[in-house]
C-alpha cells in the first residue's frame, strides 16, 4: 500500500540528516502509530536517488568516485566491516546514474544501504538549515511522484 | 531558263552551272553596288519596271521556239529573244539562262544598254536569282526534285545569295555568297513590282498557294519572296519551295537587315526579350541581381555571421540550448528505473530503516571531539652527550676509589691475624 509522503516524514528525516537525533527520537516515535510510516521508505529513497544525483551527475560519476565514496562512508559508518555491502552500495549508486535497472537485493539490504549512503552523502554535502529545506523539498516532490 | 529546265531536267541545271563557270572573265559583269543603282551598265528599278511593261505590252514579239518551249516565258526570253545569243539560248535546251543574260552586254557592246535591255536584265535578274538558287542546291542529278526536299532553309538561303552570284557569272559564289552582292530586296522586287504578264497578275493577286499542292511548287507564306517566287512560277520558272518563307537572310544575316525584319519565323533574341521585359524582379525596390550579388560582396567577405538587430534578443537560443532538457528528461527517465527498482516501501522496511538510523546515529555520537592532532616535535633518540670529566665524576670516582682501597687494607690486616693467631 503507498503511502502519501507527510510533513511528520520529512521532519523527521531532515531531523536525522541535521545530527538532530533527539528531535528525531521525538518524530520517529510519533511515526510509530499504524500506517504513519508508510511512505517513509519512498522518501528514503528519493532523497537517497536526489543526493546521488548531485554527488555524481553534476561533479563527476566515474567508477573511481563510486568507488571511493563507497569506500569513505564504509570507514566511517561500517565499524565491523560487515554493516554495509560494498556491492549492494556500488550497485544503487550505479542505479542512480542509469547504469543499473535491475538488482536482486533484499529488502533490508536496500533500506539500510539506501540510509547509510544518504547520510554519508548529506554529511559531504555540509548543508546550511536553508539548503537542507530545499534539498528535503525536492526529495519530497520525487517521493511524491513516485508514490502518485 | 525555264525552258531549258523543263526541257533538260536536272542535267540541264547542272550543265548551266558549268556553262557559267567556263565563261570568260571578260563577259562577267560586276554586281551593281546597292548605292548606285541606274547607273551606267546597271538596271534600275524604274528601267525595270519600264522593261517590264514593254515587255508585256509586246508579248507577240516571243519566238516560236519559247512558245512551244512552254508555259513559262518570261520577260528576259521574250525580251531575249531580239538578241541573237538570247535567242539560241531559248532554242538550245543545253544552252544555259547565263549565257543569254551574259550575252547581252556583249550586243549591248557598242553602247549603253537602252531601257528595255535593262529591264531584260533585271527581269532576267530576279529570275535567275531563284532559278540559280535552284540549280545550285541541285548540284546533283536530281534537280527539281531535289530543290524541294532540299529544304526550305537551302532553297531560300539560294534564292537570294545565289541569284546574285549567277548574274555575276561565278560559279563559287553559290558557295559562298558575297555581302557585296545585290540583294533580294534590291532585285527581286523590281521583276515583282508589276506582273508582267496575266498570269503573272493572276498568281500575285491569287491567294497563296498551299504546300504540296498538285502544282508541285511551293510558295512561302508571306514576304517578297512570296511574290517573286510567284513570279517565277507564272514567268515559266520551277520555283524553289519556300515552305517556311525562311530566306537567305534569315540564315546568313548577310543581304540586308530589311528582309530580316520580315522574317514570319523570327525566333526572338533571348537577350532582347529579357531587356525589354517589363517583369523585373525586385527585392526592396532593389533589383533581384543585386541583392543575391551585391556589389562589392568581396569586401565583406570575410566576417562571419551577422550582425544582431537587438543583442538583447535572444530568441531561437532556446533551439540550440536543449543539453538542459535533454538532462532534465535523462533525470526523469533515471529515477522512474530507479523507483522501479529500489523502492521498497512497507512497514518492516520503515522499521529497518528506524533501526539503521539508531545504528548511525550512535556511530555519530562516538565520534570524537574535534581537537589537534599529538605530534612530536622532537628526534625520536636522544643525542649522546659530548661533555668532559665534571667535578662530580671526579669526587665520585675518589670516593669509589678510597673506599676500595680501605677495604683492601682491613682485608689484608685480618688474614694477617688469622696466620699469627694460629
Amino acid at each position: 500500500m503507498t503511502m502519501a509522503i507527510t510533513d511528520s516524514q520529512v521532519a523527521t528525516l531532515r531531523a536525522h540528516l541535521a545530527g538532530n537525533f533527539d528531535e528525531y527520537q521525538r518524530l520517529w516515535a510519533d511515526l510509530a502509530r499504524p500506517g504513519a510510516k508508510g511512505g517513509y521508505p519512498t522518501l528514503i529513497a528519493a532523497a537517497f536517488f536526489e543526493a546521488a544525483d548531485r554527488r555524481f551527475t553534476k561533479g563527476g560519476g566515474t567508477d573511481t568516485d563510486v568507488i571511493a565514496f563507497v569506500g569513505s562512508a564504509r570507514s566511517r559508518f561500517d565499524e565491523k566491516g560487515d554493516e554495509i555491502d560494498p556491492h549492494a552500495a556500488e550497485v544503487l549508486i550505479r542505479a542512480v546514474l542509469g547504469d543499473v535497472t535491475e538488482t536482486d537485493l533484499d529488502d533490508d539490504t536496500v533500506i539500510t544501504t539506501q540510509l547509510t549512503l544518504l547520510t554519508a552523502l548529506v554529511l559531504d554535502e555540509q548543508f546550511s538549515g536553508e539548503q537542507l529545506d530545499k534539498f528535503m523539498a525536492e526529495a519530497r516532490k520525487l517521493a511524491d511522484e513516485w508514490t502518485d | 531558263m525555264g525552258i531549258d529546265r523543263r526541257s533538260t531536267g536536272s542535267n540541264a541545271n547542272t550543265e548551266n552551272i558549268e556553262n557559267t563557270e567556263n565563261k570568260p572573265a571578260t563577259e562577267r559583269r560586276p554586281p551593281p553596288p546597292p548605292d548606285r543603282p541606274g547607273e551606267e551598265g546597271f538596271p534600275s528599278r524604274a528601267d525595270s519596271r519600264r522593261g517590264a511593261a514593254a515587255a508585256n505590252s509586246k508579248p507577240e514579239t516571243a519566238p516560236p521556239a519559247q512558245e512551244t518551249a512552254g508555259e513559262q516565258n518570261d520577260a528576259s526570253l521574250e525580251t531575249g529573244s531580239d538578241k541573237p545569243a538570247a535567242s539560241r539560248s531559248a532554242q538550245s535546251s543545253e544552252s544555259s539562262d547565263e549565257n543569254s543574260v551574259t550575252d547581252k552586254p556583249t550586243g549591248a557592246e557598242s553602247g549603253p544598254p537602252n531601257k528595255t535591255e535593262r529591264a531584260d536584265v533585271s527581269t532576267a535578274e530576279g529570275l535567275r536569282s531563284a532559278e540559280t538558287a535552284t540549280s545550285e542546291s541541285t548540284h546533283t542529278d536530281s534537280g527539281m526534285r531535289q530543290a524541294k526536299n532540299a529544304g526550305p532553309e537551302a532553297e531560300g538561303s539560294r534564292d537570294a545569295s545565289g541569284g546574285s552570284a549567277s548574274f555575276e557569272g561565278k560559279p563559287q559564289i553559290t558557295d559562298k555568297p558575297e555581302t557585296t552582292a545585290p540583294t533580294r530586296e534590291q532585285k527581286l522586287p523590281e521583276t515583282s513590282d508589276v506582273p508582267h504578264r496575266p498570269a503573272d497578275r493572276k498568281a500575285a493577286e491569287a491567294p497563296l498557294p498551299e504546300r504540296d499542292q498538285p502544282g508541285g511548287t511551293e510558295a512561302p507564306p508571306t514576304g517578297r519572296h512570296d511574290t517573286a517566287s510567284r513570279t517565277m512560277e507564272a514567268s515559266g520558272g520551277t520555283t524553289a519551295a519556300q515552305p517556311e518563307g525562311r530566306s537567305t537572310s534569315e540564315r546568313t544575316g548577310e543581304h540586308g537587315g530589311a528582309m530580316a525584319v520580315e522574317k514570319p519565323n523570327d525566333k526572338p533574341d533571348p537577350a532582347a526579350v529579357v531587356a525589354k521585359s517589363p517583369l523585373q524582379l525586385t527585392v526592396d525596390g532593389k533589383p533581384l541581381r543585386e541583392v543575391l550579388d551585391p556589389v562589392g560582396a568581396a569586401a565583406w567577405s570575410n566576417e562571419i555571421g551577422d550582425e544582431l538587430s537587438d543583442p538583447a534578443d535572444r530568441a531561437g537560443d532556446r533551439v540550440a540550448n536543449t543539453k538542459d532538457d535533454n538532462a532534465e528528461k535523462d533525470r526523469k527517465s533515471r529515477a522512474e528505473a530507479f523507483r522501479g527498482a529500489f523502492r521498497r516501501d512497507s512497514e518492516k522496511v520503515a522499521d529497518k530503516a528506524g533501526k539503521g538510523a539508531d545504528r548511525l546515529q550512535d556511530i555519530l555520537t562516538r565520534r570524537p571531539p574535534p581537537g589537534h592532532q599529538e605530534a612530536r616535535t622532537g628526534p625520536d633518540v636522544a643525542p649522546a652527550p659530548h661533555q668532559g670529566l665534571d667535578t662530580g665524576s671526579a669526587i665520585t670516582t675518589a670516593l669509589v676509589t678510597g673506599a676500595l682501597i680501605g677495604e683492601g687494607i682491613r682485608f689484608f690486616h685480618r688474614r694477617l691475624k688469622e696466620q699469627k693467631g694460629t
